[in-house]
């Protein structure tokens, strides 16, 4: 017999304790996707009760639903449109004041409700009594004692959900009124709303016409398409001009007023607080963590930490990760016999799905790092701590932990940076966090660095390019905020939550799932384009060029000049020069050649115009590029050969090496994360943008740097 | 008869000190300027971005440095009307306008900040800004700028006897 199935929504503000409630139902019987059309995810998951499937979602985290920010608008999407069977709105019992602010929303909107006061085991720590039945009476609603913690109320809420399902258990619904005179305003709305058969069949009428009150632009939008529009106006004009002239206040502002005095005189009649409140242990870590002399030591130390954690112990990983693909690719070189099919699959498919899986290490860790700052409590003070410099260029404190992470990869970093919840915010750090120069850079620019300047010279010039970086980046967030952005900033008011201890479960849950999505988005359009970039530097391969290094193979070989040594010797020295010419055939190569005039005023020729190309499919792959067009087989940053070369070309000098050092850190980033880019800013004006600018400033900074650096160093 | 804080009073205002939130060392300092308990002073002008107050005792103009002027409680008949910005660290007061427009407005009032509700001020950030109060048992932090638009009472002083957290611990 098929179970029947009951939808339920989990709604809350942040930090209620909601997804641990969720997780404590659900248990792995989870998936993650997203919300169509923004970066914010869906959880769903699925409880078996007695004879019933309950599907529940998790819904983002929010104090109201008035729509002004994404999780809003979704939540209350979801509520009104999706109409789930039940919506629990899980409160944190500790903090009802504010909580139930958003329940009173949800009365109004007329959700099939059960209020969930989770975090009744720390309420019951604190000394703190509630008349459970008393309140249910007030609001109308029935609530259940929880706690995810100690999995109390977790029967109980099934049985409720059920119950509810099946109209088996009632409690008379309270319509909490505002005063008199908001009140003869809601109904005149209200009254004018109801002729309206359609808008009055989607919504109830008394909860448009408080919304209308309070200024809610999605339901001005909505109730403007309609003729009586003029009515509700003129109400809506009378409202504001009565509350100006006689209570100097306007109606939003009184009715959320009203609304907060009627909550705290609920609590009042039904909550018994202990007489002397004790210091929390939260407020004795903060008094450690955030005050005016360790605070900000202490968050430098921390952003520091996470870096290391993130890349040195992801080191390990990453090197058996790599070392897995390397064997898996020549194994599979000794299998494959056919050259084309061997190199489609090791040169493309395989270090093109390695370079793929090569993040996942830096990835877990990270977010299971950032899932624990975030789990603790400590990621608000972080912002806490950093807004004042952050504000100072337009972002906001939460922008410093996703852009500290680009310094190691910005894949990671842009998706870190969901956590602003602010659009344009979101989208400016964005932008920004591909000038903090990536650890795949690095070996870039040790090779020129320390080819033209010098042991002494070349740490300067390092630190330098990082700099830069970070200046043009701070710099691009202002030009941003004041001409593209004009005023759009988050506002900063944040809750600091108390200190919690996250538990290892979920915390292993939320970085898989993070993972997983990067795997599965990512990783394929990656490989695709990892194939694309191996096609564009192998095709077309020249007959000429292959008959002819035959040809002179095979003179080496069957000579009787060289011994069986040298001769290997000579073999792989033409193999590289045969690469080197075939390079230059390619579609690449010849995008190289095209693009030299284009590159030509940075002192670049096109050789380093193909190594530049390359680089736009990884950053480590300029050096090897490099390498082979030199006709250095195998080269690394240390390879003297390459550097001997380098410093052999006429052409290149110090101002071109800091030119190209220059035109590296800014250009466009590797093709794995302007993909991850696309993906998390969500629009294709954004990603040609990004593309646009990071092209157009390395060229010009590239530009200005190499005629200073012709001018300094006279060449 | 309520006290104040002399760095919350507006300029042009006939003071008279009554007490003195602070120990020994605060009181030494203002006896040495020549100041009593009792006596009455004008409050000339605040010098904002740093907080210094300049007033005028006996005819003599002195200033007074931000420390000093906030441990300085003088008698109001009724408590004077500053924005939540301005507010010492330990001080409870009320809300008695919100002011803010826009997104800020929004987010406030859904957490809270309404007229009559009660904050403390917990601390400034390290670097002054953005500060953290405490509202209906929540923490709530906030830029000075969108503090700016919360007018608020005094409701009660710092119970720190003016020993401002030297360590910003306890």
């Amino acid at each position: 017999m098929k179970k029947k199935e009951i939808s339920v929504a989990l709604v809350g503000n942040p930090n209620s304790g909601k997804t641990s409630l969720f997780n404590k139902l659900v248990g792995a019987n989870q998936k993650v996707g997203n919300f169509s059309g923004v970066t914010v995810e869906k959880y769903e998951g699925i409880v078996h009760y007695k004879d019933y499937e309950i599907k529940i979602i998790d819904l983002p985290g929010t104090y109201s639903l008035t729509t002004y920010s994404p999780e809003e608008i979704i939540t209350r999407k979801y509520i009104l449109e999706e109409n789930p069977d039940v919506v629990v709105n899980v409160v944190d019992s500790t903090n009802l004041e504010r909580n139930l602010f958003l329940t009173t929303q949800l009365i109004d909107a007329r959700a099939n409700l059960i209020v969930a006061l989770n975090m009744f085991d720390e309420l019951e720590k604190q000394g703190v009594k509630i008349d459970i039945e008393h309140l249910e009476n007030l609001f109308g609603t029935h609530m259940i004692p929880t706690s995810a913690v100690t999995g109390l109320g977790k029967d109980d809420l099934l049985e409720h959900i059920v119950g509810l399902y099946n109209n088996e258990i009632h409690i008379k619904k309270n319509k909490l009124s505002f005063s008199i005179v908001m009140e003869e305003y809601i109904e005149k709305l209200a009254a004018v709303i109801s002729t309206n058969k359609e808008l009055s069949q989607k919504y109830s009428p008394r909860w448009l016409a408080i919304k209308l009150l309070v200024n809610d632009k999605d339901v001005y939008k909505t109730i403007k398409e309609y003729p009586i529009w003029i009515k509700v106006n003129h109400i809506l004009s009378e409202a504001l001009a009565e509350t100006e002239k006689h209570y100097n206040s306007d109606p939003e502002l009184m009715l959320k007023e009203e609304r907060h005095a009627l909550i705290r005189g609920a609590i009042q009649e039904t909550v018994k607080y202990p007489p002397k409140r004790e210091k929390t242990t939260s407020e004795i870590i903060d008094a450690i963590l955030i005050n005016r002399i360790t605070g900000l030591p202490l968050f430098v130390f921390f952003m520091w930490g996470i870096f290391q954690l993130t890349f040195t112990l992801g080191e390990l990983p990453m090197q058996w990760i790599s070392a897995f693909f390397n064997w898996l690719g020549s194994t599979a070189s000794q299998i494959i016999t056919e050259p084309t099919t061997r190199s489609i699959v090791v040169d493309g498919i395989i270090s093109g799905v390695g370079g793929v899986i090569v993040f996942l290490p830096n990835i877990m860790i990270l977010f299971f790092a950032l899932s624990f700052l975030e789990g603790t409590g400590y990621m608000a003070r972080a912002a806490f701590v950093i807004d004042k410099v952050m504000h100072k260029v337009g972002l906001h404190g939460k922008s410093f932990i996703p852009m500290i992470t680009g310094f190691g990869c910005s894949v990671p970093a842009f998706m870190a940076t969901r956590t602003l919840r602010n659009k344009s915010d979101r989208i400016t750090t964005l932008l920004i966090i591909p000038f903090m120069s990536c650890s795949a850079k690095f070996p870039v620019y040790v090779l020129i660095a320390g080819t033209f300047f010098g042991a002494s010279e070349a740490g300067n010039a390092l630190f330098g390019i990082y700099m830069l970086g970070v200046v043009i980046a701070l710099l691009t967030a202002r030009f941003l905020k004041s001409a593209v952005f004009k005023g759009e900033s988050e506002p900063f008011v944040m809750e600091l939550p108390p200190y919690r201890m996250p538990s290892l479960k979920v915390l292993t849950l939320q970085m898989w799932q993070k993972a997983s999505l990067y795997l599965r988005k990512a990783g394929t359009i990656i490989l695709a384009a990892s194939i694309l970039i191996w096609i564009g530097s192998n095709f077309p391969k020249s007959e000429e060029i292959t008959t002819q290094y035959q040809k002179l193979k095979s003179e080496v070989i069957n000579s009787v000049n060289y011994s069986d040594k040298e001769k290997e010797e000579k073999l792989s020295e033409l193999k590289v020069q045969e690469d080197a010419k075939q390079l230059e055939y390619s579609f690449a190569g010849r995008l190289g050649k095209l693009l030299a005039p284009v590159v030509a005023p940075l002192g670049f020729d096109w050789k380093l115009g193909i190594a530049l190309v390359t680089g736009i499919a990884a950053k480590e792959i300029v050096v090897s590029t490099m390498g082979t067009l030199y006709s250095i087989g195998d080269a690394d940053e240390h390879s003297q050969g390459l550097q001997q070369k380098l410093l052999a070309n006429k052409n290149y000098n110090k101002a071109v090496a800091l030119a190209l050092m220059v035109f590296v850190l800014l250009y466009i980033p590797c093709a794995a994360a302007s993909i991850v880019f696309h993906r998390e800013a969500g629009h294709w004006k954004w990603t040609l943008f990004y593309a646009t600018y990071t092209m157009t400033i390395a060229w010009v900074m590239a530009f200005i740097t190499y005629n200073i650096g012709k001018i300094i160093w006279g060449v | 008869m309520e006290y104040s804080r002399l760095i919350y009073c507006n300029a042009g205002q006939k003071i008279k000190i009554s007490s003195i939130d602070g120990g020994i060392g605060a009181v030494e300092n203002i006896k040495s300027l020549g100041i009593q308990l009792g006596d009455e002073i004008v409050l000339k002008s605040k010098v904002n971005g740093h907080g210094r107050i300049i007033i005028e005792h006996n005819g003599k103009e002195i200033a007074l440095g931000y420390e000093l002027a906030s441990k300085i409680l003088p008698e109001c008949s009724e408590p004077p009307i500053i924005t939540l910005d301005k507010v010492r660290e330990g001080d409870v007061v009320e809300v008695t306008k919100m002011a803010a427009k826009g997104d800020v407005r929004f987010r406030l009032l859904d957490m809270g900040v309404v007229k009559g509700v009660k904050l403390t001020v917990i601390r400034k950030a390290p670097l002054g800004d953005p500060i953290e109060v405490l509202i209906n048992g929540f923490n709530l932090s906030l830029r000075l700028e969108e503090a700016r638009n919360i007018e608020v009472k005094l409701v009660e002083l710092s119970k720190n006897n003016g020993r401002r957290k030297r360590w910003g611990m306890f």
